[in-house]
């Protein structure tokens, strides 16, 4: 099994840069609050399980504010602040956000003398219902492992790639194992181009085109005979976590709702990229009239960051059998075909290292339900 | 930022407040005093003036009742917008000297509480020195007094930084520059600033790809990722050494390293221009012999010579300036690279020459002999199948996972030969197949494009760096099946149309008939298809039957786009058979039926542009406007254009295009298509610029854009002749040039890629930029011409590779 290259200990560095020290969904992060926390000094963090919720009086941001003493230890602190949301004169009475009326919302909390850092959620109209569970006690999902495609209009190689796709793709035996999204960033001049193609071929390693990469690793493959090999060694019988989505497209925005089922006790990110169908964009090289159209190429990677962006954000531990959902807000470019994008979702094993646990595509105007064995 | 009060004093202070508000009873019971709560007492901004927050408390506070500041300092912002945070910012202070106010914090009921603030003076980080100047470079050193301050360094004319009156206005201009570069090379402005910058202090920094005798100023300054500068900008003036006039010598090094060797050379004077080149020594010899032993002869008849007529003959240099333009290095050269054969000696070699490519003074050469290479004990087994008309199935399973070759070849090409020398002619005659069909590991492969009712030979054998490693081939005979009869086969079409261009799939019946097939104007006779095809042979071929049928013929099941073709325009795809040895017509011509390319959609982008006054370079360097002289070579005036375009513009470019038959306005004999691909390779971007132009010359000032939705607009069109007489006063310019910064850009000539018009925008240009930006350029160069022989038709198919058909 090939493990991320991300190690544990560069990951968190940089989720320090992104939000705060601390992930509010991590569930090591409570602590033994015995100790009388109205004594505590160090600096605080806020962070919220949710960046994005329904602006329907019922979703939830919870705001967790975490303290860090002078040896390094943390100590949830939360009811002993004020958190104050910016505009407001009257700290929040309770630290759970929810709203009826759309817009960002800036937080921050104070403690006796001390500041926390800002943290902000967008409440949005119209977050979509997540498909009903016909099967709620059931952990046995497929699973697919993805293939990420680095390619460009210009790349006159590349057609020999597309062939090679298209007859795996005919072939129900590897297709079944895999999703695919194709990564146009090998000139910016493609129609099918994106400046998160661009960062997702940079992160994968890619100098050559065409190239394969495997499950969000540098592992990559070009010849027929390796990538059915691969396809094969990476996808597994079964999943330990199932998803399910719903999306919609309100005015300016892709709002989708996506929804994890685990079977095992694990943490996961969840990321969700927006591709595109059917972009017309004369191939160099083809050799057929298919090759000048285009389809699951990356347009955006939804998150702060690229880490957030390509392996997803944090939800925190999941339970066997239990369920974590999360909402995000895309703001979508008019110069996309809406009826023809769709969503990726994939969830990674965020445990000790980054591991593509499983993913699957979602119309960005539909969904998609768990799939089960 | 320092907070001076202790944090443990305000809360004890609190706590005893908090006690004495218990009512002793109910006759003294008052109600409880507000009181202002503070952690610090004193504030420290930073020099930059950055944000700092205080956070307060309010004890016993009155409903409705907010609390309020006052201060008396225009410098200082303190903001109350928060609940619970005073936000204390400032502007950077460049005074020289700390500021100092007290803010005064009032809430009603409660006593003032008086608030501290100072902030340091700037001090610039940041020093500069120049430590060695050559002919074309700069030797200096950065000293930082923060090793983590973000800063550039810039090279630029003294006369061009003296134009600025303040550090803003230059970088101001800089960064307009910035965004330019990071713009064509499809960067952010961070990303560009990020790649561009260096941290802390540097010793020895190099920039180079200056130019002789000229006053330079090196300046930098402290800037951010985002484009904010953080520095003074500090300089030291320069002027570079006078070119070396006396012979040059050079040194050579190399490293091969599995048998590619990387070499670099090193002139003793940079700033001289050079020619180098690598070649078998065998080569070299048998060229010596042909010039009675001297070695620079040799390179100048047999290589440089040589080149250029071919080039010109070709169509592809209008002379040996072109060549010069291409090949002429001045500088350390450290990039060379070369693919070896094994147990072969190699001879590098460097002479200084003149801008007509004629050699003078002494070749420096170095010697490299490459690695031997293995045996290998792989064994290749061969079999062939699916034998048809003109393709056969081979397949190889070996031994080892060491490299080797399967080809085909005509059986009696070969006929006779012992293995050493079919190796020998393979690799001598089809050196570009071998390279093509070398493998590792078991395969499988389709030949294709072999004659019908012909003997075939595929062979095997083991290849490395241009050795026969296992000594013995693999071998297998066969006959193609025979064709049919030419009258019998028929053609099937597929089109696909777009605006521009339509993918075409052509599927012949007889797979054993060698066939030409192109798009037509839906109007072509047979007669004028046979005639245009007869002309392609004799025009672009030169009569060479067995090139043409090389490159233009098709066997079997062909498709590719055809590219180039005009939108809303009636087409067909047309095809015959013809004999491949003789180029004779075997068939009249088979047509598809006619297919008509999409319309065209325009973009709604109107230009406006401001021109019309032009200044005589001689005028302005006779007004101390050293700068221009390297612009003489280009054209006589210097001309200001300004441009405003209105519509929903995503991308506009413009240019001056010069041809000396006449202007170039009419669009039927200068289509748009010309031009698109210039102008978007070398065209300018931003709202003005200045050309060089030429007096008494037809030119046109032509531009296009792009909106939102891709579509590009028509090609805009102006014509302009200029006259020595019709100069504006010089002191005109020069007053003007103090307020935008100096870009200049010489007009394209027609049907060619601007060659260098960019990199004399780089007056102002890291060094290092500029010869990367120049060796673009010159690849650019390259390409095009490569490009401009393949596309001598008004309708051109995709081109073929060149295959196996003899």
């Amino acid at each position: 099994m090939k493990k991320m290259i991300l190690a544990l200990s560069a990951m968190s560095l940089l989720l320090a840069g992104c939000h705060g020290a601390v992930d509010p969904n991590e569930e090591d992060n409570k602590v033994d609050n015995k100790v009388d926390i109205s004594e505590l000094k160090g600096s605080i963090t806020l962070s919220t399980d949710r960046k994005v919720i329904g602006a329907d009086g019922k979703y939830e941001a919870k705001l967790t504010v975490i303290l860090m003493d002078s040896h390094g230890e943390e100590y949830d602190v939360t009811s002993d602040v004020e958190i104050f949301i910016e505009g407001q004169d009257t700290p929040m009475a309770d630290p759970v956000f929810k709203t009826n009326v759309e817009g960002d919302y800036v937080f921050y909390a104070v403690r006796g003398f001390d500041i926390s850092n800002s943290v902000s959620v967008q409440a949005v109209k119209g977050v979509p219902a997540l498909p009903a569970d016909p099967d709620a006690a059931n952990t046995s999902f497929a699973h697919r492992m993805l293939l990420v495609q680095h390619t460009g209009n210009e790349c006159p190689n590349c057609p020999g790639l597309m062939d090679i796709l298209k007859r795996i793709g005919d072939d129900e035996n590897y297709a079944s194992r895999y999703h695919h999204v194709a990564s146009h960033s090998y000139n910016s001049t493609d129609d099918a181009f994106s400046l998160a193609a661009q960062t997702l071929s940079k992160n994968m390693d890619v100098h050559n085109y065409p190239m394969l990469t495997y499950n969000l690793t540098s592992a990559s493959g070009y010849f027929e005979d390796e990538v059915k090999e691969s396809i094969m060694s990476l996808s597994k019988d079964v999943a330990q976590v199932g998803i399910c989505a719903s999306s919609t497209v309100e005015d300016d925005k892709i709002i989708a709702n996506v929804a994890i089922k685990s079977a095992v006790d694990s943490k996961y990110r969840i990321a969700v990229w927006v591709l595109e169908d059917n972009i017309h964009s004369p191939q160099s090289g083809a050799t057929a009239s298919w090759h000048n159209m285009h389809s699951n190429c990356l347009r955006l990677m939804y998150g702060q960051g690229k880490i957030e962006g390509i392996y997803g954000r944090s939800v925190g531990l999941v339970e066997a059998g239990a369920t974590k959902d999360m909402v995000v807000a895309i703001d979508w470019d008019p110069e996309w075909i809406i009826q023809n994008c769709e969503l990726m979702i994939i969830v990674t094993d965020a445990d000790d290292v980054v591991e593509l646990a499983n993913c699957t595509y979602c119309p960005a105007q539909g969904s998609v339900s768990y799939n089960y064995l | 930022m320092r907070y001076l009060a202790a944090l443990s004093a305000i809360v004890l202070a609190a706590l005893s407040c908090s006690e004495i508000k218990e009512p002793v009873n109910q006759e003294e019971e008052k109600p409880p005093v507000p009181e202002i709560q503070l952690a610090v007492s004193e504030v420290e901004l930073a020099s930059d003036g950055a944000a700092v927050d205080v956070a307060y408390m309010i004890e016993n506070p009155v409903e409705g009742k907010k609390i309020s500041v006052s201060y008396d300092a225009e410098w200082l912002t303190v903001s109350t917008s928060k609940a619970r945070i005073l936000s204390f910012s400032a502007d950077l202070n460049e005074t020289g000297a700390v500021r100092e106010a007290q803010v005064v914090l009032s809430y009603e009921g409660a006593e003032d509480v008086t608030v501290d603030v100072s902030q340091e003076f700037f001090v610039n980080p940041l020093e500069v020195s120049v430590a060695d100047v050559t002919a074309t470079s700069v030797k200096f050193s950065v000293t930082t007094s923060d090793p983590e301050l973000t800063w550039i360094p810039m090279v630029t004319y003294k006369e061009n930084f003296e134009y600025f009156d303040t550090d803003e206005e230059l970088f101001q201009s800089d960064l307009e520059y910035f965004r330019y570069l990071a713009d064509i090379q499809d960067m952010t402005l961070a990303e560009f600033l990020e790649m561009m910058t260096a941290a802390g202090s540097m010793v020895d920094v190099v920039l180079d790809g200056l130019q002789p005798s000229v006053d330079y100023v090196l300046y930098a300054y402290g800037v951010t990722a985002e484009g904010r500068r953080t520095t003074d900008i500090v300089y030291a003036p320069f002027t570079t050494e006078s070119p070396y006039e006396g012979d040059i010598t050079f040194t050579i090094t190399a490293e091969e390293l599995d048998y590619i060797l990387n070499y670099s050379i090193v002139p003793s004077h940079t700033g001289v221009p050079y020619f180098y080149g690598i070649q078998p020594w065998t080569t070299l010899e048998e060229w010596k012999v042909k010039h009675g032993g001297n070695l620079r002869d040799a390179i100048q008849a047999e290589e440089i010579d040589s080149e250029v007529n071919e080039l010109m003959e070709l169509g592809m240099i209008s002379g040996p300036d072109d060549y010069y333009i291409i090949y002429n290095e001045s500088d350390v050269m450290d990039w060379g690279y070369w693919e070896l054969k094994a147990s072969t000696k190699y001879v590098i070699y460097a002479c200084k020459w003149d801008d007509q490519c004629r050699l003078v003074g002494p070749v420096s050469t170095y010697e490299h002999t490459s690695q031997p290479v293995d045996a290998s004990a792989n064994e290749i087994t061969l079999s062939v199948s699916n034998i048809t008309q003109s393709s056969a199935d081979a397949t190889a399973t070996v031994t080892l996972d060491d490299p080797f070759v399967v080809m085909p070849i005509r059986k009696s090409e070969i006929q006779g030969m012992t293995d050493d020398e079919i190796f020998a002619y393979v690799t001598t005659n089809y050196d570009y197949l071998v390279s093509e069909y070398i493998f590792t590991g078991n395969v499988s492969k389709t030949f294709t494009r072999m004659r019908p009712d012909t003997e075939y030979s595929i062979i095997a054998f083991g290849y490395k760096a241009g050795t026969l490693t296992n000594g013995e081939m693999d071998r297998v005979d066969f006959k193609t099946l025979p064709a049919g009869d030419p009258e019998d086969c028929t053609f099937e079409f597929k089109v696909t149309a777009d605006v521009d261009y339509a993918f075409i799939e052509v599927t012949p019946s007889d797979k054993g008939q060698f066939y030409h097939w192109l798009v037509y104007p839906s109007y072509y006779t047979n007669q004028n298809a046979k005639d245009y095809v007869s002309k392609v042979i004799e025009a672009s071929y030169e009569g060479d039957v067995e090139t043409f049928s090389s490159w233009e013929l098709s066997l079997g099941d062909d498709s590719a786009n055809a590219w180039d073709l005009f939108p809303a325009t009636e087409y067909k795809v047309g095809a015959v058979i013809m004999d491949y040895d003789t180029g004779e017509f075997l068939t009249d011509f088979v047509f598809s039926e006619p297919f008509t390319t999409l319309e065209k959609t325009y973009a709604n982008i109107t230009f406006n542009f401001e021109y019309g006054s032009y200044y005589d370079l001689g005028q302005l360097i006779n007004a101390g406007q050293k700068q221009f002289e390297a612009l003489l070579k280009d054209g006589d005036a210097i001309m200001p254009v300004k441009l405003t375009v209105k519509g929903n513009c995503s991308a506009y470019y413009y240019a001056i295009y010069t041809n000396y038959t006449g202007d170039i306005t009419d669009e039927e004999e200068y289509p748009d298509e010309l031009f698109h691909a210039g102008l978007e390779a070398s065209g300018f971007t931003g709202e003005s610029t200045n050309f060089i132009v030429k007096y008494d010359t037809h030119m046109t000032l032509m531009a296009m854009a792009y909106d939102y939705d891709g579509n590009m607009t028509k090609v805009y069109r102006a014509p302009l002749y200029f006259t020595q007489e019709g100069v504006s006063p010089a002191k005109d310019f020069i007053a003007s040039m103090k307020k935008s910064q100096f870009m200049a850009a010489r007009q394209l000539p027609l049907h060619t890629a601007a060659v260098a018009s960019k990199s004399l925008q780089q007056g102002r240009l890291d060094a290092h930029q500029l010869q990367a930006k120049h060796d673009e350029a010159m690849a650019k160069v390259k390409e095009v011409r490569r490009e401009r022989i393949m596309k001598e038709f008004f309708v051109q198919k995709t081109r073929k590779s060149k295959m196996i058909a003899r």
